[in-house]
């Protein structure tokens, strides 16, 4: 076993773990951090494939590209985080359960 | 081709801390632990040979994403009269709901690694076709040069990506607000000690990383980042920044580092006939020029993402100053 | 190996023991105030020896002022921080008396 075919199948397990935290807990920052999670699970198993180069230096295209994942899981973080802010500062809700009892509370 | 000790325990204190973080009652705990997460992730990719991912990584992945996370909660938590009752049941609380789900994504690991244990284990990548093609791309790093030369497209969507969130975060609040003041609630005057003392070298260190991106790991990303931590840390401190689109100044600076990178696939579209097609002798100072707008706009981009998730861009009483009557 | 390695080899181990011990307090200790107290201080003197043994295994001068600077502004950002944490402990602590 090679060291890239380690962190690969440490990036599966960690993309995994990440897929059932995003499922099982309720709590919305819970959730996004799951999303983060499984983000840097895809980003491990991309870079560890790289490594499987002929030859000493890994291939860059693949970095490149794990790269531009990582600042646009930044941005998206950042934006689902205002959105969780914006609805909690509108209706105190943080789990989908809140939001179906503000919802019912609305309509009576 | 032997797995060295420390890679297995790096493998393996990852693995523990995923499952502990997701799963520990306290939401504040499973913050710092995903920090630490993100710490020991730019560890394994420099095991992994990849110097430039383990900076992004370090700065914006695990640093940047934390402090919006904790901004986040710091603002439900200074809000809410009640203290959230999941701390008793985290879960859905059907036990054979969480079971079968388990079970479920297991399986699907167990495929997604038969499918890797099948790729070859050596194998030729377009490494040969970046490292040979990189003396006309201008820069000596081959990520850079992928990054801004090679692949370009992706990196102007990327930045793209960035002024659009930028967009949709002030449209979820009040657009009303001007500048942003913090020194009533959280005026710290070590912290401002500190960023008088340390700020003139953040901002030599960040303009260091962007121009060292050509040689070395670094680049425009890295050096926003930077710029984005002295911003953050001034708003933390007690200070108060325009972060509005009501400035022309401001939205010049959203704006510039998409609009510079169109502006110059354009002109060197008209040379070259394709769009983005840098030709090799200018290479170097397109980059250079693409990476040092790029910069700025990621930084007030970051900036402007950390109080949007901190709550202050809410129009509320304690922390945001209007300015009345002034058309700007 | 050789003599200078061996010395890097002490350094770095017992700039680990510091981390340990560091972590230890974190661990142990009742309140915010005497972790804060065991976490900073053996940080960053663990920091410092784990320096000194990367400056003499490297041996070269540039590599060794880098690295002090880097010290530096550890324990810039680490005292710093510290202040801010016992800042906020200390208000959590009386809006709880009150």
């Amino acid at each position: 076993m090679t060291s890239a075919t380690l962190y690969a199948l440490t990036g599966i397990i960690i993309f995994i773990l990440g897929l059932r935290g995003l499922i099982i807990y309720e709590h919305f920052l819970r959730k996004v951090i799951a999303i983060n999670v499984m983000g840097t699970g895809i980003f491990m198993f991309l870079i560890a494939m790289a490594d499987r180069n002929t030859g000493a230096a890994p291939d860059p295209v693949p970095h490149a590209m794990v790269l531009t994942g990582i600042v646009v899981a930044v941005s998206a973080t950042a934006f689902i985080l205002a959105l969780i802010v914006r609805l909690y500062d509108a209706t105190g809700a943080v789990t989908f359960e809140d939001i179906y009892q503000h919802a019912k509370d609305e309509e009576q | 081709m032997y797995v060295d000790y420390f890679d297995y325990v790096l493998a393996l204190i990852l693995i523990f801390l995923t499952w502990q973080m997701l799963r520990v009652k306290d939401l504040l705990t499973s913050i710092v632990l995903f920090i630490i997460f993100g710490m020991l992730i730019a560890l394994a990719w420099m095991q992994l040979k990849a110097p430039d991912i383990a900076l992004v990584e370090a700065v914006i992945g695990s640093a940047l994403t934390g402090v919006l996370f904790l901004g986040a909660l710091g603002y439900i938590e200074s809000k809410s009269q009640v203290v959230y009752v999941e701390k008793k049941n985290v879960l859905i609380t059907s036990r054979v709901y969480t079971i079968s789900l388990t079970i479920l994504t297991a399986f699907l690991g167990f495929i997604l690694f038969l499918t890797m244990w099948k790729l070859p284990e050596q194998q030729v990548g377009l490494h040969h076709h970046a490292m040979s093609a990189l003396p006309e791309s201008g820069v000596k790093n081959p990520v850079t040069a992928v990054i801004l030369n090679f692949r370009g497209y992706d990196t102007l969507l990327e930045i793209g990506v960035l002024l659009l969130v930028v967009i949709a975060v002030f449209a979820l609040n009040a657009t009303r607000l001007v500048i942003i003041n913090t020194s009533l609630k959280r005026k710290s005057r070590i912290l401002a000690a500190f960023l008088y003392l340390l700020s003139p070298l953040m901002v030599l260190v960040g303009f260091y990383m962007l121009w060292a991106g050509g040689h070395a790991p670094g680049g425009a990303f890295q050096a926003g980042a930077m710029l984005a931590g002295v911003g953050i840390l001034m708003l933390m401190g007690g200070g108060s920044l325009p972060l509005s689109m009501k400035f022309r100044v401001m939205r010049f600076i959203y704006a510039i580092g998409f609009a510079s990178f169109i502006c110059v696939g354009i002109l060197v579209g008209n040379e070259t006939r394709h769009f983005l097609q840098y030709p090799p002798s200018l290479a170097k100072y397109l980059i250079f020029m693409i990476e040092i707008f790029a910069t700025i706009s990621i930084a007030a981009t970051l900036v402007t993402l950390f109080a949007g998730c901190t709550g202050l861009l809410l129009a509320q009483e304690d922390h945001v100053v209007k300015v009345k009557g002034k058309s700007l | 190996m050789e003599i200078h390695q061996y010395v890097a080899l002490s350094f770095l181990f017992v700039g680990v023991l510091f981390f340990i011990a560091g972590a230890f307090g974190l661990l142990r200790f009742p309140d915010t105030y005497s972790r804060l107290h065991a976490l900073t201080k053996a940080d960053n003197i663990g920091l410092g020896f784990i320096i000194l043994g990367i400056a003499i295994e490297m041996g070269d001068l540039s590599v060794f002022i880098k690295l002090v600077l880097v010290w530096v502004l550890i324990i810039f950002s680490s005292a710093t921080s510290c202040y801010l944490i016992a800042r906020a402990a200390l208000r959590m602590d009386k809006n709880e008396q009150e």
